[in-house]
This record gives C-alpha cells, structure tokens and sequence, in this order.
C-alpha cells in the first residue's frame, strides 16, 4: 500500500488537482461561489464582479510579465480597447454580446501584438516605456476619434444578453463573470503546462539560451502579448457591461499600476498569483476604506488625517510585502501549505 | 516572536473589521445620510479638502442649529483619489450599503461613468462639475449643482468683456486655453457659438497639457494671434503655471480663469503673477459683505483657527446649505426619499443663501440653479469684483449643451 502521493504514469504525474483533498475543497470553494448571491448584499456583488474582471484582467498580465517577462504598463488600455470593442460592436453594430465578448479579445489581441513587436528589440525597462506609449496613444485614441467612441464625453453601453440573462443584472453579470474568470484561469493553467508556456518560462529566464534550444523569441514574444492581450480585451467587455457608461478616464495608466501591483502582490509566474493578488487588493481596499469612511464619520474634523492614513498605510503594506514576501502571497501559500502537510511531525 | 507578530495582525485586523464599521451600524432613526464622493488624495485633493471642510463644518453649524427638522444630518465622506473605478466602488457603497439619500459627487469621469446608474438608482445627486448637459432633467433627471454651468459660466465672462470693451474700432479678441478632456472641452462649442452672436472673435484653441508644468509653448502660439482676453479653464495648481509663463513672457493679454481655476491657491501658488487676472464666479469669496458670511466666517475662525478661508470652503457651505433646506422641505412633506428629495430640490424658488450664492430655482423641467455670476479681479492679493451680477436669460437655445 503506498503511502502519500504516489504516481504510477505521467498521466496522473501531470494533473493539475493531484489528490482528493484539493479536489474536494476547490469543489466547494466554487459551490461557495455559486452560492454566494443568496447571502451577499448588493454592495458584496458589485464588489465581486469587480473581483471577477480583475482576475481575468490580472492572469493576462500574469502570463506576460510574471511568465514571459514582459513588463507592460499599458494593460488598462488594452482592458479599454476591449471594453470599446464589445460596445461599439453591440451598440452600434447590432452584434450578439457573446460574440462581441470573443472579438472583443480578438481584436485587443490584435493591437497588443501590434505594440507587442518592440519586444524583438527592447527589454526591460526599454520595453515598459514602449508599452507606456501604447497607454498614450490608445488614450487618445479613444479621446480623439469621437464618432466611433463618444470621445471625451464617453459612450453608454447597450446590456448585453443571452437568452434569458441580461447582463445589466448584477446576478447574471456576477454569473458571467465568474464562469469566465474560472475558464480564464485554467485556461492560463494550461497554456503555461504547455509547450508555449514553458518557452515563455525560458524567455522569461534566460532569453539567449531559449533562443538556441530553439525557441522563437518574436514568435513567442508576441505570442504572449497576444493571449495577455485576449484576456484584457474579455476582461474590458465585462467591465463596460459593469460599468454602463465608459469614458476613457476609466483606463488610465493609474489603473495600468494598479493591476500590475495586484500582480507582484500576489506573486509574479503563479497561477494563483493573480487571484491572492487582487482578492488582498480588494480586501485591503474595501477594509481601509471601512475603517477611514467609520473614523469619518465619528471625527469629522480630521477628515484630511485619515484619508492620508489610509494612503500611506496602503503604500506601507506594498513596500513591507515586497520586503518580506518578494514572491508574493502565492509563495506565502505554498509555505503555508508544505507546513500542514507534515504537521505536527514537521522533520 | 514571528508567531506572536502574525498572530497579533491577524487579531488587529479582525477588531478593526468588527468595530470599525461600528459607528456606522449604529442606524438611529433620526439621522440622514449622505453621501460625499471626494478627491482628497488625488490631483485635486487641494480643492477638496477645502470643500469638503466647507460641507462638514455646514453640517456642523446645521446640527448645532436645530438639525434637518431635529433630526441629525451625517455626511458620510469617501475619497475616490480622482479615479474612476474607485469612485464607482465608493458609490455603490454609499448607495447600496449605507443607504445614504442622496450624494454629492466631484470628478466629472465618475460623474459621468455613473450617469446611467444613478437614473436607474434614482438617487439626487449634486454634481462639483458644471457640464451644461446634466441641467437637463429629460436627460438626467436626478442631477443639480448650486451654480450655473462652466458654459454659462465662460457666456458671462464673454458678455463682460463685451459690454466693457471701449474700442469701437474693432471686436474684442478672447482664446481658450483648456486641458484636452471632458471638462476642458465641455464649453467650446456653445461659447464659440455665443462668442460669434455678440461680436467677440475667437482665436485658435490652446491645448493645455494636463498636469501642467509648462504652457510657453501654447502661449507663445497665442500671442501671435494677440488676444486681448484668454479664457483658461484649469484648476489652481495648473493655471498658476500658466499665469506664471504668461508673466515670463511678458504677455499683454488679460487671463480670465474659471470657477476651478480661480481660487485663493491661485493667487499663492502663482506667486504674484496672478495679480491683475480676473475671473467669473458666481460664489461670494471668503469674507465678503453679505449676510449669510456670518456664520461662515465665524465658523472657521472657531473651529479652524489659524487656518485660511477659501471660495471653495463657501462653496461647501453653499452645497451643504442647499441639501439641508431640500432634506428639510422632504420631511415636511414626509417624503426623506430618494425621489422625494429630487421633488423638494425642484420646488426650489430664488431660495437664497444670504447672498452666498444667487438665489436658486430648481423646476422639474428646467434644472439650471441659476444663470448669474460676478466678474472678480486680482488686486493686492485679494478677490475683488468688478461687475454686479452678470445674468443671462433663461433661453432654450443652450439648454442643456
């Protein structure tokens, strides 16, 4: 009788949710999804939807800087071509919501493999000043072309539908979202076991020796700000559906920082980085805002104190985590994990 | 040690999450919420800081003095840093988990990212940007603002300059100067529309970058078309910069600035270079010769002392002066809903705030508070007017542009 984890083939070597535990618990951390409706308040869905794009919107970035190496400050407006994509295509178009969803990622796929092909040349910070610039330009873009996007004073977004949902309902919204940013995620899972994800890893690594194992470097590159740039644009159509009117004031470079914060908090090149990473942003938000909005409130005289409170405590908690937890919370979880595994016989 | 550490975070945190939003469940009936949607960590923290000192010490000086009908009013202030997905995170908060019965809100991203939301929300809203689009009730029918919009605004400047221009060998010459986004460009079309209407020319547009840390460029493109006004559209920390050029280069031309752009910080932060610039607002600054200052000014000297009042504080006040005489007409009506405060706004007849601002009328066809707005010039670092009240009619041809 074999003890512990024991493999008989690759087969069962390769599998993503190795033993019934996990699977039992991940079984019911989604049966806690779905049911969540039932008990959340509106305030909670709203906040889960958002949860939910960030997630989607955090494994695109995830997959390109985290595993491919790519730093890229331009992923909110690439989040807003999408969002653009998928209402002009419903609004304007007259084109079912499910398939502007799917040319929405097509067609920010596109433009991120455009700005994608400086990385043949640029690197590193070279290469984050190069996404900076796609930031600008499809700001402008979106800012300037007013007979496509409303320019500056933004466009309304037509709900989408399907069947009998209609996404300008929080519920079915929250539904929609939640397939998706689980479909986003093993999605990711998958392509990173692949043959592609692991040329992204040894890009990521040592770009030269990739190059003579054989590894296409543009081919892989923009690959990556392909698929990165897919799940941006799924990610931008859901948040319009959310937001019902988009300006571009909603896809500022801000908001580019932002995700890639989420990202290296919850650790770069896990899958579950971006998960940790946005649901600690998330709750660190939602909980000094709680706090701050309370002190208000009871004190309404030092109304300007608190508010620099919550901003330097925010910016405490980043520089401390990436003094003491540099691989992010995703690493954190695997100690964490390894811990109870042995526990209480830790040798 | 590490241990004792995690283990204590994880107990700070739990406290913080059970009592910290103690204060706000404690739900006594004869309180009302509202809601206060506020940049102060952001770009235009500065303004709102004073602005939202100006609401809460109005809040103060309203509870001290009878409350909304003896009941309390709370302002329930949340900072959205200027960012749009933030701003819409503290609405639904604020709509949807405090209850709050109305709310003011200042950036006009969030403004307008939420348009739609709050017609289906149905909650009142005052909104800290002037676009002449949410005065009509057809369109945004839960939308008010104390003052008249930035078109109407930069309409009275041009009418000024008009009326006051002495040459009758030529028409006065005026150039925009704004940043390139929603509210810098909100104005241009009724103006230049108006400006050509009265005999004023218009000079090519000058885009102004955004932040501003040098505008020579643009200015230097401006005075070779010689404006005798430029109109900047801006906020105090950007125009300062653009006065401040304006002066190295030695321009002629006289700077009009709009309500955002004209505030005390301009006169400090452009280090003199402000003197001599003019600007049209329709708030009385800090400190001036009406009745209803009293109480401002008294307020700030108690509970801020040392501190420096700001059009902006007053500006406060203003808002927070009008929610309360709503609130209060709801209740009378027993109505303190949502809804029933949009009607209690637009029974609003020239309700006056002791000539803090000019009196305001709300209809339910017509949500323009009012039309009129004075001329100030920057002399010895103080604002001092140099017009009366400026109105324009009540006409339909910009009515909600």
């Amino acid at each position: 009788m074999p003890a512990g984890l024991y493999h008989e083939n690759y087969r069962t070597d390769e599998r993503i949710f190795q033993t019934w535990f996990v699977r039992i618990w991940l079984m019911a951390f989604l049966l806690g999804c779905m049911v969540f409706p039932v008990f959340a308040s509106k305030y909670m869905m709203s906040i889960m939807v958002d949860v939910g794009i960030a997630i989607i919107a955090c494994h695109g970035l995830n997959l390109l800087t985290g595993f491919t190496g790519q730093i890229s400050l331009g992923h909110a407006a690439f989040i807003g071509v999408g969002a653009y994509t998928s209402s002009i295509l419903v609004g304007q178009v007259g084109v079912p919501f499910v398939v502007s969803l799917f040319c929405a990622g097509a067609m920010t796929a596109l433009i991120g493999m455009i700005f994608g092909i400086p990385s043949l040349r640029l690197r590193g910070l070279y290469l984050a000043m190069a996404t900076i610039a796609a930031q600008f330009i499809i700001e402008f873009t979106i800012r300037r072309w007013d007979k496509l996007t409303g320019g500056v004073e933004g466009m309304y977004v037509e709900p989408g539908r399907l069947g009998p949902f209609h996404f300008d309902d929080r519920l079915h919204l929250y539904y929609l979202t939640f397939i998706l940013a689980v479909a986003a995620t093993m999605v990711t899972k998958n392509i990173i076991r692949s043959r592609s994800g692991r040329a992204f890893v040894a890009i990521r690594d040592r770009y030269l020796a990739a190059e003579v194992i054989g590894v296409n470097l543009f081919k892989y590159r923009l690959m990556s700000f392909a698929v990165s740039s897919f799940f941006a644009g799924v990610a931008g159509a859901l948040m319009a559906q959310n937001l019902e009117v988009i300006t571009h004031e909603s896809f500022t470079i801000l908001q580019s920082i932002d995700y890639l914060a989420m990202c290296i908090i919850g650790g770069l090149g896990h899958i579950l980085g971006g998960i940790f990473g946005v649901g600690f942003w998330f709750i660190l938000e939602r909980l000094l805002e709680v706090v701050t909005t309370s002190l208000n409130t009871a004190y309404p005289d030092h109304v300007t104190w608190f508010v620099s409170i919550r901003e330097i405590v925010f910016g405490l908690v980043i520089i401390l985590f990436l003094i003491f937890e540099p691989d992010g919370l995703a690493a954190r979880w695997r100690t964490i994990r390894a811990y109870w595994k042995l526990w209480p016989f830790s040798y | 040690m590490r241990k004792i550490a995690i283990v204590t975070a994880i107990l700070a945190i739990t406290v913080a999450l059970t009592f910290g939003p103690m204060p706000l469940n404690s739900e006594a009936a004869d309180v009302i919420k509202w809601g206060v949607l506020i940049d102060l960590s952001g770009p235009t923290s500065d303004w709102g800081k004073n602005q939202v000192k100006g609401q809460l010490d109005a809040m103060r000086w309203i509870n001290e003095h009878g409350g909304i009908n003896g009941k309390e009013l709370q302002l329930i202030v949340i900072d959205d840093g200027y960012k749009v997905p933030r701003g819409v995170a503290g609405y639904n908060r604020l709509v949807d988990s405090e209850k709050v019965l109305g709310l003011y809100i200042q950036s006009t991203g969030t403004t307008m990212t939420l348009a739609k939301k709050i017609v289906s929300d149905g909650v009142a809203t005052i909104a800290a940007s002037f676009i002449g689009v949410f005065q009509d009730p057809a369109k945004y029918p839960f939308s008010f603002y104390m003052s008249p919009s930035y078109n109407d605004m930069a309409r009275i400047a041009l009418k000024w300059i008009r009326t006051t221009w002495q040459d009758n060998s030529r028409k006065p010459k005026i150039c925009y100067l704004y940043p390139d986004n929603t509210y810098g460009r909100a104005i241009l079309e009724t103006s230049n529309d108006y400006a050509k209407k009265i005999g004023v020319e218009v000079g090519p547009d000058q885009v102004i970058n955004w932040p501003t840390r040098d505008a020579t460029v643009q200015l230097t493109n401006m005075s070779r078309y010689d404006p005798d006004y430029a109109y900047i559209t801006s906020t105090a920390m950007n125009g300062a910069v653009i006065l401040k050029n304006a002066k190295a280069l030695g321009l002629k031309t006289k700077f009009i600035s709009n309500i955002r752009n004209f505030e005390e910080s301009l006169i400090t932060l452009s280090g003199g270079a402000a003197e001599g610039t003019y600007g049209v607002h329709p708030i009385a600054p800090y400190g001036a010769p009406v009745p209803g200052m009293k109480k401002v000014v008294e307020s700030h000297e108690n509970w801020h002392p040392g501190e420096e009042g700001t059009n902006v504080y007053v500006e406060g006040w203003v808002n927070i002066l009008c929610v309360a005489e709503a609130l209060k007409n709801a209740d009378k009506a027993g109505s303190l809903t949502p809804a029933g405060i949009r009607d209690a706004f637009e029974q609003f007849r020239n309700f006056d705030t002791g000539g803090l601002a000019p009196p305001l009328t709300f209809t339910n066809k017509d949500h323009r508070g009012s039309m009129a707005a004075k001329i100030y010039e920057i002399k010895d670092g103080k604002m001092v007017d140099v017009s009366g009240w400026i109105e324009l009619p009540r006409d339909m041809e910009y009515f909600g542009k």
